[in-house]
């Protein structure tokens, strides 16, 4: 079981990793979820690396028997800025959420950014709950849904949540 | 020359092009430069792709003992790859 929860700075991201998969990598769960784990995990942390400007990452992540969560939180630019200093031009926070969980890649138009849209391809098969938060917008995924809400306020930097079952995955089937 | 990669969870770009660096000192008094994954036992979907295009610009960086499942994923992404650039 795991129950981590702190709060970085950003040049420790790297080293952060390594801690949290060496706990993972120790726990019985079922290899394709193991697997789909650590890759989301990874590829959170690489948009942040490459793409927040962040100073700070709150992380949290709990392993039960039977449920995972992990919330990820930056203080960076959030994903509307981030893509409009690649040239890409998302109208409001919403279409960038769009843009960022469709695979839009802020490094070349001609390649996918395969991170949230893969992680959103898992949660959707594993029937989970991933929700973005960024700028002004909350978006809350499901089973072939994204469904929007306006938030009071606004979030700096982009928030994650993914949740799901504990359950038997075909990680390369997915993650094509 | 061979060099024993020492990290297990290799997950970020710059840590490709780390590997890019140090090949194109290496290239410069050797034919090939040979990266030894054994110890590796994660790669990230970020740091593949940042290494495929690395291999893909030069052929004299070889990668051995990988392991298998980090093979598989290396392919994977590697198809991937190749169906969305072709596609413009």
């Amino acid at each position: 079981m795991i129950n981590y929860k702190k709060r970085i700075p950003f040049k420790k991201l790297d080293d952060e990793f390594a801690v949290i998969s060496e706990e993972i990598e120790k726990l019985k769960i079922p290899e394709g979820f193991l697997q789909f784990v650590l890759y989301s995990i990874s590829e959170l942390f690489a948009n942040i690396k490459e793409h927040s400007k962040a100073d700070r990452i709150s992380i949290e992540i709990k392993i039960d028997k039977d449920v995972f969560l992990v919330k990820v939180s930056d203080d960076g630019i959030g994903l509307r800025k981030s893509y409009l200093s690649k040239g890409i031009f998302p109208k409001d926070d919403s279409s960038a959420i769009e843009f960022a969980l469709s695979g839009l890649s802020t490094k070349d138009p001609k390649e996918r950014g395969y991170g949230l849209y893969t992680i959103r391809k898992f949660i959707e098969t594993l029937d989970g709950t991933m929700e973005l938060k960024s700028g002004k917008s909350l978006a809350i995924i499901g089973r072939n849904k994204i469904q929007f809400k306006k938030i009071l306020g606004e979030t700096k930097g982009v928030n994650i949540l993914l949740k799901t079952k504990i359950k038997k995955v075909d990680f390369y089937k997915i993650v094509k | 020359m061979k060099i024993k990669i020492k990290k297990k969870f290799l997950i970020f770009r710059e840590e490709a092009q780390k590997m890019e660096k140090i090949s194109k000192k290496e290239l410069k008094h050797s034919n090939s430069v040979c990266f030894d994954f054994s110890e590796v036992s994660f790669v990230s979907r970020s740091f593949v792709d940042e290494l495929l295009n690395i291999l893909a610009k030069e052929k004299r960086i070889k990668i051995v003992n990988l392991k298998p499942n980090l093979n598989k994923f290396l392919n994977i992404v590697k198809k991937t790859k190749r169906k969305t650039t072709s596609v413009v």
